[in-house]
């Protein structure tokens, strides 16, 4: 029979009945454990079916119920997709993408900016003047067909945002820039080349994460350069977007190595405005406010 | 609750929520079906298909009631409407300057194609190029459709003509047009640097062609005084309200695309009679309640919020919306508020008090529309179980309630 040792009144004698308790629980655990063990090695399926069901709850697999995670084989969301703004690129037109900062930006945010060009196939960089406002710089990419405009904003002499607009009329997204780590200060880093990398985007599962997921896929060159040997990361993990850039290598048919070449940042999606950049007129798709956090476990891409 | 939407895919759906069914309720109902699917999966034998999950709320039940993904047929206005023969239907104008009667149940009733949208318009105007055309209102009555443009073209045609019975030319940059809900010829039009102004479709009259009207408009507001550096007051009316049921001296309430709102009376004078800032960030959308003096506005961020008509105070706001609202409803009795927009969702809040969050249906497109069908009633469980005790009355057997006559042999005593 069982008891509870906190309804002894007594602190040393509750002391000794708790420490004995927690002994034999241990115990009872270590033995039940010995004799699974036992059972597991007799009968490996028992094992298999013990990993299969016996998952334990992690915040990502306890994630809040959201509608807009697009299950598999959604036609509606397929044709959407067919049509939308990045229906040219995925139609074959090949990315022009123009960077530049926000005007008198320092050492650190151009070494960024210069690293994210080695990153990106034809990536031009502009350095930003004092003559010309955004929303005319916008008007100079679309007359010159580019099809993307990068502008990563400076604070305190240090990158701190990234603004995705996808020209001509797309979509605008905001992001966080956190976490940046340049190529070389990674120990053992690999070099980059100027090969076009092959692009993972990973667990973009909402409506939202794939239209965030298909403006840096269009970034991009659609056909790869496989001989190059390199993969840039869009890995999306409740709601962080971390970037990675890798060279790999096959050592046998079943072994790949890894080197990362940098550079390593995270990204947070603060806004997505439909339409080009206008901050304070235009229509936001989703826009972060303190009253979307419900839960801990609520998550939008 | 019955809701029909439009989207930009121009689609139009159909959206039922079930008024029992909670939200939090439905909620950790779909959590369990998706963690139990999730399971099964893991349990799968290598020869067994994945069991499909139903990734939708309790209590909520989508369908498409017309239309294919198209982005060249995204639906920009649309209205509920009364087709001759009694079918309700929608109006609904297109992107690409179609315009559509389609009846609830989906049938093609009526469409018709604006000639002048196939040319592109390149025009300067206010310090900008305005490159499309699109509809900034539409309304139907008395076997009419009424459209206005952004470039201030009013369309006046009946549903048997492919010629307008008037066209209109009203200044450029037109941003919304709206009509009277009680007497719909009345309609009013604002813009960027276009004050209100209230015209009749009826007896407004028109001169040869497209141009401007000959006759005066029945209300034509006056900008507010000069600020307190002496500088004129920008203009950029944003949506419009009328506010009472006269329709020869209307009272208005519009929304500015610089966080005013502003109320207007034909028979005071023609600047506003109250100049509220109210927002935070412009505010592109405004309803009135029909059972109070209140407004709902909403701002191009996802913030709706309530106010007092009499007072100008902020007296509550809907949270919980992450994209752009494009339009609001309320229910007959006003005392809850459906809004829809660019975030896909449907959303049913509290018109008052908490303001709390009553339902939600995921529509897998940016909704441009909504009109909230009153005339689907549902019922609630009291209701319900009234006709079910109304029922079992009626179906007991009269005989059993007749009082049964007493035997002489028990009487004679």
């Amino acid at each position: 029979m069982s008891f509870s040792a906190s309804e002894i009144k007594n602190k040393a004698k509750r002391g000794e009945i708790y420490e004995k308790q927690r002994i034999a629980k241990g115990k009872a655990k270590r033995q039940r454990r010995q004799e699974l063990k036992k059972e597991e090695q007799d009968n490996p399926e028992l094992r298999e079916a013990r990993l299969r069901e016996n998952v334990p709850k992690t915040q990502e697999n306890t994630r809040e119920f959201d509608e807009a995670v697009i299950g598999e084989a959604d036609e509606e969301v397929a044709q959407d997709e067919e049509e939308d703004e990045f229906a040219s690129y995925f139609n074959g037109q090949a990315p022009k993408v123009l960077i530049t900062t926000t005007p008198n930006a320092g050492k650190k945010t151009t070494s960024f900016v210069k690293e994210l060009v080695s990153v990106v196939p034809n990536l031009e960089y502009v350095k930003r003047g004092k003559k010309f406002e955004l929303q005319q710089i916008i008007e100079f990419c679309k007359r010159r067909e580019y099809t993307d405009l990068v502008v990563v904003t400076e604070d305190h002499k240090e990158p701190t945002h990234v603004t995705l607009i996808h020209l001509p009329e797309g979509p605008t997204a905001h992001f966080r820039l956190t976490r940046i780590t340049g190529g070389k200060e990674i120990s053992g880093h690999a070099r980059a080349t100027s090969h076009f990398p092959e692009l993972i985007l990973n667990q973009f599962s909402t409506r939202l994460g794939h239209t965030v997921g298909r403006m840096f896929a269009s970034l991009f060159p659609q056909v790869p350069e496989f001989q190059g040997r390199q993969v840039v990361t869009f890995h999306n993990q409740r709601d962080f977007i971390f970037f990675r850039r890798h060279r790999y290598v096959f050592r046998n048919s079943k072994r790949v190595d890894l080197q990362e070449i940098g550079p390593r940042f995270t990204l947070r999606l603060r806004w997505l405005q439909k339409g080009l950049y206008d901050p304070v007129n235009g229509e936001y798709e989703w826009a972060y406010k303190a009253d979307l956090e419900t839960s801990r476990r609520r998550v939008f891409l | 609750m019955r809701f029909y939407t439009g989207d930009e895919s121009g689609l139009i759906k159909g959206v039922d929520i079930d008024a029992n069914v909670s939200l939090l309720e439905a909620q950790s109902q779909a959590a369990k079906r998706v963690r139990a699917a999730a399971k099964a999966k893991a349990t799968l034998k290598p020869n067994e298909q994945a069991p499909t999950i139903d990734t939708s709320l309790a209590g909520v039940n989508l369908w498409t009631v017309n239309g294919k993904v198209s982005r060249e047929n995204s639906i920009d206005q649309m209205c509920a409407t009364e087709w001759p023969t009694g079918n309700q239907a929608f109006a609904v104008g297109r992107k690409n300057g179609r315009l559509d009667i389609i009846a609830y149940d989906g049938e093609e009733l009526f469409t018709y194609t604006d000639p002048t949208f196939s040319t592109k318009p390149n025009i300067k105007y206010n310090g900008k190029l305005i490159t499309e055309r699109r509809f900034v209102g539409l309304s139907t009555f008395n076997e009419h459709f009424l459209t206005c443009t952004n470039l201030g073209e009013i369309r006046y045609q009946s549903f048997n003509s492919n010629e307008a019975t008037k066209l209109i030319k009203l200044p450029l940059d037109a941003f919304r047009m709206r009509t009277h809900e009680k007497q719909p010829n009345v309609f009013a039009v604002g813009g960027r640097e276009q004050e209100l102004s209230i015209w009749d479709a009826e007896t407004v009259q028109a001169g040869t062609g497209l141009a401007k009207p000959k006759s005066d408009p029945i209300f034509k507001a006056k900008n507010v005084p000069h600020d307190y550096l002496s500088l004129r007051v920008p203009v950029w009316v944003t949506d419009m309200q009328f506010t009472s049921d006269d329709a020869t001296n209307p009272t208005v309430a519009i929304s500015t695309g610089y966080k005013q709102i502003r109320l207007y009376d034909a028979r005071a004078q023609q600047r506003p009679v109250q100049d509220w800032e109210v927002s935070k960030h412009p505010i592109y959308h405004l309803l009135k309640s029909h059972k109070r003096p209140e407004l709902f506005f909403a701002d191009n961020m996802g913030n709706v919020q309530q106010m007092d008509m009499r007072t100008g105070q902020v007296t509550g706001a809907l949270k919980g919306i992450s994209g752009a609202v494009k339009s609001m409803a309320l229910n007959e009795d006003g005392s809850k508020i459906a809004v829809a927009g660019l975030d896909r969702y449907v959303r049913v809040y509290e018109a008052s008090g908490m303001h709390l969050p009553l339902h939600r249906a995921y529509t897998k497109q940016r909704l441009t529309s909504m009109v909230w069908d009153w005339s689907h009633k549902d019922f609630s469980t009291h209701e319900i179980e009234e006709q079910e005790a109304e029922d079992i009355w009626e179906n007991m057997d009269k005989e059993a309630l007749k009082p049964k006559k007493k035997r002489k042999s028990q009487l004679a005593h």
